[in-house]
């Protein structure tokens, strides 16, 4: 009996228009040890503030892929740059569609790495174009940036000094008052909205 | 003789049993309880987990099932109606199996994998994505057997099988964080993947002991009301509970 439901639950999966794809590595990139549960935001209290140690670890982790960290002061500088307007500067927001239509960086596109087939079409050729490319998602204990950043670092042949990842992510941006835009990319719905404003019942297992 | 030795065999069983059952009565109050003093909380959960989004709906929802679940647990604690709670036992398992099942495999499978992956113990791209895919739908296909009565002791087998290691790890997983963050154990909350969201680690716990009771329950051979098809292959009539 458990093997028949073994063998209808893989059915299930391979039916479901989400199932996963068992052939395929989600997690690309050499085995990394995993956060420190310090890191995580999602603890209740606030025992995980104060301690250097999971952004030595996140720092440590994006350079051993090769990535380079961007934090919030040089993410600023980056957003600022008048070279984004020719999109030689951009973001990529590696969160899910129902975290991104909630609000993303102003111009940032949206690449879901679980699903790269719909994404793709859009992203490739301004990869390709820009000179400094921005991965965040929505920050402490979410990896999808540096995930999202490797696939496509690695797929695109795109040059390492060229690929920077935002590891404070989205809830930091929100955090530091940053303008935010809802809906669709350039939907020009711009706001500074608060994170509780933005990520209505985001869990941090979605991010 | 022979009556009144197998009547002291089975003794044991009996208290056993009524201890399980007052254990689990218990529970079943003080998980009600917890969501009548926590209303505000348990309505966030029926609104963003539950995704009963009317507000009339979610409010019904909040206001009562608590009390349910108190009465239930009433009702398990003086013994009173049994049949009619093994089955309601029988039913809810289902249902609550089903619901987590679908909360892990739609619509992000994905979400859950990362969950997995959380717990480091399985480290391997194909093992993991097995684990991912199959895992939601395989407690999808339990629940749908507990709710229609089909083969309802092998799916209860299942259920208590897995909920034992799965209930270890997720224990593990918020020893490991209490033990970095410096919480007491009770204040860790994270989401262990279990199709519910973000949990206090005893809630959890108590939520587990609670439905692995009720699996060992439905397993004795309870519920066997209203079932297409109790048992794949003949069975002894099991003792009374």
């Amino acid at each position: 009996m458990a093997v028949i439901g073994v063998l209808l639950a893989f059915v299930a999966n391979g039916l479901s228009p989400r199932g996963l794809d068992l052939t395929r590595n989600y997690f690309p990139g050499a085995r990394l040890s995993l956060p420190a549960p310090a890191a995580e935001t999602n603890l209740t209290g606030s025992a995980a503030a104060g301690t250097n140690s999971p952004h030595e670890g996140l720092l440590a982790r994006l350079r051993a892929q090769g990535l380079q960290p961007a934090d919030s002061n040089q993410v600023a500088q980056f957003f600022h740059d008048p070279r984004r307007l020719q999109e030689e500067v951009i973001f990529i927001d590696a969160r899910d569609e129902k975290q991104y239509q909630a609000g993303h960086i102003p111009g940032a596109y949206h690449f879901d790495r679980f699903r790269p087939e719909d994404y793709l079409a859009n992203v490739v050729q301004v990869c390709l174009s820009a000179q400094q490319i921005v991965f965040y998602c929505g920050g402490g204990d979410c990896d999808d940036s540096e995930h999202a950043a490797v696939m496509l670092r690695d797929s695109l042949a795109l040059a390492r000094e060229r690929v920077f990842v935002y590891g404070g992510g989205f809830d930091e941006w929100t955090a530091n008052g940053l303008p935010i835009e809802l809906g669709a990319r350039n939907s020009g719905q711009l706001t500074n909205a608060t994170r509780s404003a933005v990520s209505p019942g985001g869990s941090p297992a979605t991010r | 003789m022979n009556a009144t030795s197998s009547a002291g065999e089975r003794r044991p069983w009996h208290m056993a049993a009524l201890g399980a059952r007052w254990l689990l009565g218990g529970l079943f109050i003080y998980l009600g309880l917890i969501k009548v003093f926590r209303a505000a909380e348990f309505l966030k959960y029926v609104r963003e987990q539950l995704m009963v989004t009317d507000p009339f709906l979610s409010g019904l929802i909040a206001a009562v099932a608590p009390w349910l679940e108190v009465l239930y647990g009433l009702l398990l604690l003086t013994g009173i109606a049994r049949n009619a709670a093994a089955l309601i036992a029988r039913w809810w398992l289902g249902i609550v199996f089903i619901f987590m099942g679908l909360h892990k495999a739609l619509p992000h499978p994905e979400a859950f994998l990362k969950l997995v992956r959380q717990y480091d113990v399985v480290t391997n791209p194909f093992l993991l994505n097995s684990i991912g895919a199959a895992l939601p739908w395989f407690e999808v296909y339990c629940g749908v057997l507990l709710l229609a009565g089909v083969a309802v002791r092998g799916a209860a087998l299942n259920l208590a099988v897995m909920l034992v290691p799965f209930t270890l790890v997720v224990i593990q997983r918020a020893l490991t964080i209490a033990a970095a963050s410096g919480l007491p154990f009770c204040a860790v909350k994270f989401d262990c993947g279990c199709g519910g969201g973000e949990v206090f680690i005893c809630h959890k716990v108590v939520e587990n002991t609670v439905l692995l009771l009720l699996s060992a329950w439905v397993l004795s051979g309870a519920a066997r009301q209203l079932c297409l098809r109790h048992s794949l292959f003949r069975e002894k009539a099991p003792a009374s509970v």
